[in-house]
């Protein structure tokens, strides 16, 4: 079998501009928040995220302004950490960040 | 034994399980999951789907943060159920409680979870979204909201955008911290149909965007000490009260 084993920033590598991300894990649990914190460190742009419950590792690229979309039934932190700081500065008002909804 | 606001919504949630029923909440829902922790400590016979996959965990594993996404929603199940799956369950017209909230409800009952203000390009705020709750009430029996404020600013007149609205063709209850408004079979408005023992109808009018226009409503009896033991024993670190902080 073939060995796909690689480092966070190798697998960083692997993601181009308007790739479309299935990101999982819910809120602030079980999501690949490394990963997505180590693609902020690479130029890529206009990804399109997608996730049931997106939270944490989503909200990252969000933040950074690195995704132009994000399809989700319900984006954020749970009670504990609320409402997801990056998906409201990139969807609000004159935020350029399309929220794709499906509940 | 004394209880707050937190105890009298949880009994009500308690009383909304009947045996046999199949009972679904998600994420973010703490209130709901001590409840329910609680009615499966008394010896109700139901079925407790959550968003973990698990089915009818064990409940003696107390909640130890407000997240619904923890272990202790899954160590025990009798089987690993996904959320596709529990979908296409309701779906079927098999579920029978689906535990949701909201950020506002209008008089109809319907619910916004998108965004307030603005429009749905250019919100002011912008939700979390539905998380379900457009696809679970049309086809759910008893669609239970919880909210655990209940204002002016939440209970309004009319929502700017409806994430979800109510079937006519199905029952839907909403439990407040002063009230239980009900959305009968056949009926299109909300109506107070108890309000809680420490508080008056005039207060709920109060705190309630529409106009109320009935006269005399029943009063919940208060939590017993069945269900405040139950409540106590299942929740040690008194997670069910961080909804109300």
């Amino acid at each position: 079998m073939k060995n796909k084993m690689m480092s966070l920033l190798q697998a960083t590598d692997l993601i181009k501009d308007n790739m479309l991300l299935a990101i999982g894990g819910n809120a602030m649990h079980r999501t690949p928040s490394l990963f997505t914190l180590a693609l902020t460190r690479k130029p890529v742009k206009n990804l399109k995220l997608c996730g049931a419950a997106p939270g944490l590792a989503t909200d990252i690229l969000l933040a950074s302004q690195q995704a132009d979309t994000s399809y989700f039934g319900f984006s954020g932190l749970e009670n504990e950490a609320g409402l997801s700081p990056g998906m409201r500065k990139g969807m609000e008002g004159e935020g350029k960040i399309r929220a794709i909804e499906g509940s | 034994m004394e209880y707050g606001k937190p105890e009298m919504m949880a009994a009500a949630i308690i009383r909304q399980i009947e045996d046999g029923d199949i009972v679904f909440h998600g994420l973010a829902s703490s209130t709901p999951m001590v409840a329910m922790k609680a009615a499966k400590a008394m010896g109700k016979e139901f079925t407790y789907l959550t968003l973990s996959d698990g089915v009818d965990h064990d409940w003696t594993r107390a909640p130890y943060v407000a997240s619904t996404l923890t272990e202790n929603t899954y160590t025990g199940s009798v089987a690993t159920f996904g959320l596709d799956e529990i979908f296409d369950l309701y779906c079927s017209g098999k579920g029978d409680i689906a535990f949701l909230s909201c950020l506002q409800m209008d008089k109809e009952g319907r619910i916004a979870m998108s965004y307030l203000g603005g429009d749905y390009e250019r919100p002011k705020l912008r939700g979390p979204g539905g998380a379900g709750s457009a696809t679970l009430p049309p086809v759910t029996k008893k669609t239970t909201i919880w909210k655990t404020t209940h204002d002016k600013k939440t209970f309004i007149e009319h929502v700017d955008f409806a994430t979800t609205s109510p079937p006519l063709d199905k029952e839907m209850t909403v439990i407040t911290p002063l009230c239980i408004f009900k959305k009968p079979v056949g009926e299109k408005y909300l109506k107070v149909a108890y309000i809680f023992p420490f508080t008056t109808l005039e207060e709920v009018k109060e705190n309630t965007g529409w106009e109320i226009d009935q006269m005399e409503v029943p009063v919940m009896n208060p939590p017993t000490e069945e269900e405040l033991t139950a409540l106590k024993k299942v929740d040690p670190n008194n997670i069910l009260h961080f909804e109300f902080k």
